[in-house]
């Protein structure tokens, strides 16, 4: 017989699925991610032990019964306003958690605030607290330092250098997206890194300097999006609008309430092999140049 | 310098999985620089300005596309490379893909599977039960296809199954469809929004083929075992899977197939039914449709015309089956008086006999339920006759006629040596299951029974359950019975009734 299980939470742009007999294939099949497309956008099927992306629909489901389910590529998944079938599975919406993963932040972030995110992340990269090549390449910038290099963190450590000693808004963000596409992973480093880089100048919203860059990546990152991967180009273009995964969200939340925000950065860190780290870097890298921090 | 260059389209690992291979590559000696990358515009181009990636390979790669460059100084690092490279691609595509298993016990399957959720049981009746509670106690929903389960058996299975809310289909249940798996003796059908609930075998199959070819399909199929709806047991089955049916988001209408239920389950089916907002529509074969009266559910006579309204509400249709052409009419039998029916499948025979019953009065049969029609001997016709050769005096000892045709084939060739015969019934299950080529084995027989044959009009009707995605494809199957004389009708209801007109006739 078919397992039944509950669709804990799916963004509210995702509304759409349940609302029509929608019809999606499995575009790709990963340990704890499947991700479906209707031959346009990702929506991707994730067990709950996974933070709530833009992408995502979140099952209450343990990790080791989603590496169980059996999806094969191509198969249809059809969804209806009480959920989905798939995999020999239901999946119920019934008491679904429908959420925002649009950044809306209570206040243009005071100094201080931004000081201790800021701050927190310039020690972890200090002490090369993270993973991969960006992280390493990021720390070699700033502690001038020379740790041996691939040749994409070769690049990517030039590229920083050069995006931290650029001045003007269209230098910076000429520099950020040479990293488009660059690096090791299904969502390459430097696409996590400008995802990272995005959210910084969003919570940055309403500082001049920040508004500047980020006017300006808007308009040229979706000149570039289409030389990625089809899953990052995906997160590429949310993160273009403003949305991000909740823990995310919650860092930028904590920082404005004046909460601990080190546990949620290391969850940040979780995030796939290297992406959380890159992520954070990119932000790391935001934050400096859009609240002119140094 | 030795460069080789892979790429592998639309190839979607994770991180991880990448990284273990680039480090793999890295680790060989000889090999100076290796990467496995996604070939995205920049990956490619510092591929290429490192050395690793030649340019008329560099063009041929796409942003989803997997590209590896493996730079050795020698022929001989590279070609360890490669291997390496292709074993790493060979053990992860395993993984992924998953291989069949078979394990000798419950214990290591369950050891060794992480979630398992439903399990086979075909087993001698006598060790069915003890493995059957293994796998529920494991998790695992049954289906139960051995016979000679006792009643004590079922029941204590029923109750645990119940009580930690896991079908047990069965004992004795030979078909159901699972999310579009068939399993047991089923058909190939297409999916829909129709959940069906059966207490009987063939009954289920002739219902999901009816459906599927009035262009409908099926979301689950459901069996319970036969004894499920009886006082003994009480519709723990029946009540559960109607309730899952209920909750599946893939069902719109629910069906259900069966012999009429105990008063008392009935009760119970009728008030959980009340709770649904689905239609239920029910054949229970044999009852009057009485027993819907004040009910919710749509009462049917035939599993036929149970197909049919599921399949307008469904698509909100107002079909009919059809009735008897005028060419269907003028068959006339010249010679014998009686009936015989000879079925693999026991839902279809109880179908026709309630059927003709109604036209001809009495039918004996070995499935009888009023004990004054029962045949003393099965191995005799006597009168009007319907016989069950799936019911247990056939199949001690004998495969089941679904699989192996051989006793209903001499039964036929016995049947049509009796002068008495005027028309013979018969049935034709396909599917998963059943005899590769069940028509052919029928026209076989047939042809063997012309030779001694002493009734030289004997009406030979058959009706073929199956569909043209089926193994032995419907069609096919038609045509063969058609080349030998056989009389194919679209559906056993269809089939009963135009042997009930042609010996109404002959009364008349």
């Amino acid at each position: 017989m078919f397992n039944i299980y509950q669709i804990k939470a799916y963004p509210s742009h995702l509304q759409f699925l349940f609302e029509d007999q929608v019809t999606l294939r499995v575009h790709s099949v990963f340990k704890q991610t499947v991700n479906l497309t209707d031959g346009n956008r990702i929506y991707t099927l994730q067990h709950s032990d996974l933070p709530s992306t833009p992408l995502s629909i979140k099952i209450e489901i343990s990790r080791k019964a989603f590496e169980n389910l059996t999806p094969i590529i191509g198969q249809e998944i059809k969804f209806n306003p009480k959920g989905c079938v798939a995999f020999g599975s239901v999946f119920e919406i019934k008491d679904a958690v429908v959420h925002e993963c649009e950044m809306k932040m209570a206040h243009v972030p005071i100094h201080a605030e931004l000081t201790i995110l800021y701050d927190e992340l310039t020690k972890q990269l200090f002490d090369h607290n993270g993973k991969g090549e960006m992280v390493k390449a990021a720390h070699n910038v700033i502690t001038e330092s020379k740790s041996s290099l691939s040749v994409f963190g070769e690049h990517m450590e030039r590229v920083i250098n050069d995006l931290m000693i650029s001045t003007s808004p269209l230098e910076i963000v000429h520099q950020a997206l040479k990293l488009i596409g660059v690096g090791e992973g299904l969502t390459p480093s430097g696409d996590d890194f400008n995802c990272g880089f995005a959210a910084a100048l969003f919570y940055l919203k309403g500082i001049r300097s920040a508004d500047e860059i980020r006017q300006i990546h808007q308009l040229e990152l979706p000149k570039l999006w289409n030389t990625t991967t089809t899953i990052s180009r995906e997160y590429l273009m949310y993160a273009h609008e403003g949305k991000f995964n909740e823990w995310v969200i919650r860092l930028f939340d904590y920082c404005q309430k004046g909460k601990d925000i080190v546990p949620t950065l290391n969850e940040i860190k979780t995030i796939g092999h290297s992406s959380g780290s890159d992520f954070l870097t990119g932000m790391y890298f935001g934050l400096r140049a859009g609240g002119k921090l140094t | 310098m030795k460069i080789h260059n892979v790429v592998k389209a639309n190839a979607y690992f994770d991180s991880v999985t990448l990284m273990l291979f680039s480090s793999k590559l890295n680790t060989i000696e000889g090999v100076q620089q290796a990467a496995v990358m996604m070939g995205t515009d920049h990956n490619k181009e510092l591929m290429k300005n490192s050395g690793i990636l030649t340019v008329e390979f560099a063009s041929s790669v796409k942003s989803n596309d997997l590209v590896i460059g493996i730079k050795a100084v020698t022929q001989e690092a590279l070609d360890l490379a490669i291997k390496t490279l292709e074993e790493q691609f060979e053990n992860k595509t395993k993984a992924v893909s998953g291989e069949k298993v078979s394990f000798k016990t419950v214990e290591a399957a369950v050891k060794n599977t992480a979630d398992l959720n439903f399990a086979i049981v075909s087993l001698p009746g006598r060790f069915a039960k003890t493995e059957a509670m293994k796998c529920l106690k494991n998790g695992m929903n049954v289906l139960l296809f051995s016979d000679n389960v006792s009643i004590e058996e079922e029941n204590e299975l029923k109750d645990y199954a119940v009580e930690h809310q896991l079908l047990l289909m069965g004992p004795d249940c030979g078909t159901a469809i699972i999310n579009g798996v068939a399993l047991g003796f089923a058909n190939v059908v297409k999916k829909g929004n129709i959940g069906l609930v059966a207490a009987s075998g063939t009954g289920l199959q002739e219902a999901t083929v009816i459906i599927d070819k009035l262009g409908s399909g099926i979301s689950q199929a459901l069996g319970t075992g036969g004894r499920d709806v009886k006082d003994a047991v009480g519709g723990k089955t029946m009540l559960l899977a109607l309730e899952a049916l209920s909750k599946d988001p893939q069902t719109n209408v629910i069906g259900i197939v069966s012999k009429p239920p105990s008063p008392s389950v009935l009760n119970k089916i009728v008030n959980l039914v009340s709770t649904f907002d689905k239609p239920v529509v029910a054949c229970f074969l044999g009852a009057s449709l009485d027993v819907f009266a004040d009910t919710k559910i749509i009462g049917c006579e035939t599993v036929e015309d149970a197909a049919y309204a599921l399949v307008n509400i469904s698509t909100q249709q107002s079909l009919k089956p059809g009735s008897l052409t005028d060419d269907e009419k003028s068959i006339r039998s010249t010679s014998g008086k009686y009936l015989r029916g000879l079925y693999t499948g026991g839902t279809l025979a109880y179908e026709a006999m309630l059927i003709l019953k109604h036209q001809l009065g009495s039918i004996y049969s070995n499935i009888a339920s009023d004990e004054q029609y029962l045949l003393k001997d099965p191995e005799l016709s006597h009168q009007h006759t319907i016989i069950d050769m799936g019911e247990d005096y056939f199949t001690d000892g004998m495969p089941h006629p679904m699989i192996d045709p051989r006793l209903r084939s001499e039964r036929i060739k016995k049947e049509m040596k009796d002068a008495d015969t005027a028309v013979l019934l018969l049935d034709c299950v396909l599917g998963y299951g059943s005899h590769s080529d069940p028509a052919g084995a029928l026209v076989e027989a047939i042809i063997e029974g012309r030779k001694t044959q002493t009734n030289e009009n004997i009406i030979l009707i058959a009706s073929v359950c199956g569909t043209e995605a089926d193994p032995q494809r419907r069609s096919a199957q038609e045509e063969q019975l058609r080349q030998a004389g056989v009389i194919v009708m679209p559906t056993n209801a269809q089939a009963a009734r135009l042997a009930a007109y042609v010996l109404g006739q002959k009364g008349a």
